[in-house]
């Protein structure tokens, strides 16, 4: 948490970058930064909500900046920065990320700004409040829409996006995958059997995929902003890799994501038929319902590991957040979830 | 044994100040937050002293039916070291994959178990046994 004094120089520090950087006015001495002020969420960046008179005119934006320490899996801003870039090129509702730079909040640290998007983020309130309930009917077919633009994002064609030099014509994004959290298991100090049993549930059933596709990584509940009509805006690009659609497309509909609303898999606002036939139809690619299934119990299983990861660094790396600590406890709820649809057999 | 009141009333009543009377006056969100998140850690600690020996010594108990161990200890200390040293035990277990389906079948089964008492301490409103969640109408 920031002193008043951190978040004055914090505030000189940006009207400074914008003045020099972001040619918003032509005399950029009307450039003023009037507040900067934390934003709840994120426990692997920091966010900023900034508010500038630019020549009489109101703006706001947001400031994305690393964080001290960095999640396995995440992207800095530097990568994500180029991400959100190639997204909005190729049409998907997310704003341009701006001006980026190094130090601007923390010695070291990359940072970025985004338009300010107004609209509903918090999970319980989306998928609950009275005033959503004409978004929550246009959102399955929205979001299908907006992640099939993202999925057309490929290596081949925009390899700059991020770094696609291990991806070989071999290459599996299920095998990949699978490794990433066999490292990401042995990486924990304490044994976690459940973890274990759904895991090697995973690689007994692996069946390879041949197309590797720009993945968000953390498409959910909570990662985009809804108003009245509908989606607003996707947020949240920490997590984007190269790997399989299905990660995006089950993601989405892990129990956790439903805030309570567990009958709605899609978010906690929708059927997966509704969603999964928008994304057949804007993609063109026909969905398999057992890679879905095992797609759903990989991201819950990851969800547990990475639960028990932001624990361990309170434990084990000096971190004092009483969330992150608070997330360990969380982890078993993952896991039961991943074991529950092994046994089941099927969505 | 302690005079009244019990851990259990002290810990809910520190869930009840962070909420009823500290959160209003926080403006920070980030802190308001993490206000509710320190309530319900007070709720699940409190859960967790009813239930934890109960738990442990369920769960030592099918450990130890697995791996052909010692189920009894003498002490708490004693009772959480033999579990966690069993834990590490049956996840190298299941990680080498080589199980009979009758092992295999009882070690699901005690997964499920324990995974089951610790959300009734963490998470009471997690429906812990349904197979189905009524998820497609």
């Amino acid at each position: 948490m920031s002193s008043h004094n951190e978040t004055d120089d914090l505030r000189a520090r940006v009207e400074r970058h914008l003045r020099d950087h972001a040619s918003l006015a032509q005399d950029a001495g009307r450039v003023v930064v009037t507040a900067v002020a934390p934003l709840a969420g994120g426990a692997c960046q920091e966010n900023f909500r900034v508010d500038v008179d630019v020549a009489g005119a109101p703006r706001t934006f947001v400031l994305r900046s690393d964080a001290r320490t960095h999640l396995p899996g995440s992207i800095d801003r530097e990568a994500e920065h180029a991400v959100i870039n190639a997204a909005v090129g190729a049409g998907v509702m997310t704003p341009e990320a701006r001006w980026l730079s190094r130090g601007l909040v923390r010695e070291g640290a990359s940072a970025y700004f985004l338009d300010w998007v107004d609209g509903e983020a918090i999970g319980r309130k989306v998928v609950a409040s009275p005033a959503l309930e004409r978004a929550r009917a246009a959102l399955p077919a929205q979001l299908a829409r907006e992640l099939a633009k993202i999925h057309g994002i490929t290596p081949a064609a925009c390899p700059a996006v991020l770094d696609a030099s291990s991806l070989g014509a071999d290459y599996d994004p299920v095998r990949a995958h699978l490794d990433r959290l066999r490292k990401s298991i042995d990486a924990l100090r304490e044994p976690r059997p459940a973890t274990e049993l759904a895991y090697l549930w995973l690689v007994e059933h692996a069946r390879p995929e041949r197309e590797t596709v720009l993945v968000h990584g953390d498409f959910r509940t909570g990662n985009f902003l809804v108003g009245e009509e509908g989606l607003r805006a996707l947020l949240d690009w920490e997590f984007s890799h190269w790997g399989s659609r299905y990660y995006d497309l089950a993601w989405i509909c892990l129990r956790d994501w439903r805030f309570n609303r567990v009958t709605l898999p899609v978010g906690g606002f929708s059927g997966r038929r509704a969603f999964y036939d928008a994304y057949e139809r804007e993609s063109g690619v026909t969905l398999d319902p057992a890679r879905l299934h095992y797609w759903e119990i990989v991201g819950n299983l990851q969800w547990a590991i990475g639960s028990a990861v932001q624990c361990e660094r309170v434990l084990y790396g000096g971190e004092t957040d009483i969330e992150l600590l608070a997330i360990g406890r969380r982890a078993c709820e993952m896991e039961l979830e991943a074991l529950r649809l092994v046994e089941r057999g099927r969505l | 044994m302690q005079d009244s009141p019990e851990k259990e009333m002290i810990l809910a009543s520190i869930a009840r100040f962070l909420q009823e009377d500290v959160r209003p006056l926080v403006s920070d969100p980030r802190v308001s937050f993490r206000l509710l998140v320190a309530a319900h850690l007070a709720g699940v600690v409190a859960m967790e002293g009813a239930a934890e020996e109960t738990h442990d010594v369920a769960e030592l108990t099918r450990l130890a039916g697995i791996l052909d161990g010692p189920s009894a200890a003498a002490t708490r200390a004693e009772r959480r070291q033999l579990i966690a040293k069993n834990n590490r035990r049956l996840a190298e277990l299941i990680r080498r994959g080589e199980l009979a389906a009758d092992a295999r079948r009882q070690i699901t089964d005690h997964v499920f178990a324990t995974l089951r008492d610790k959300l009734s301490v963490n998470n009471v409103r997690f429906d812990a046994t349904s197979t189905d969640l009524g998820e497609e109408p």
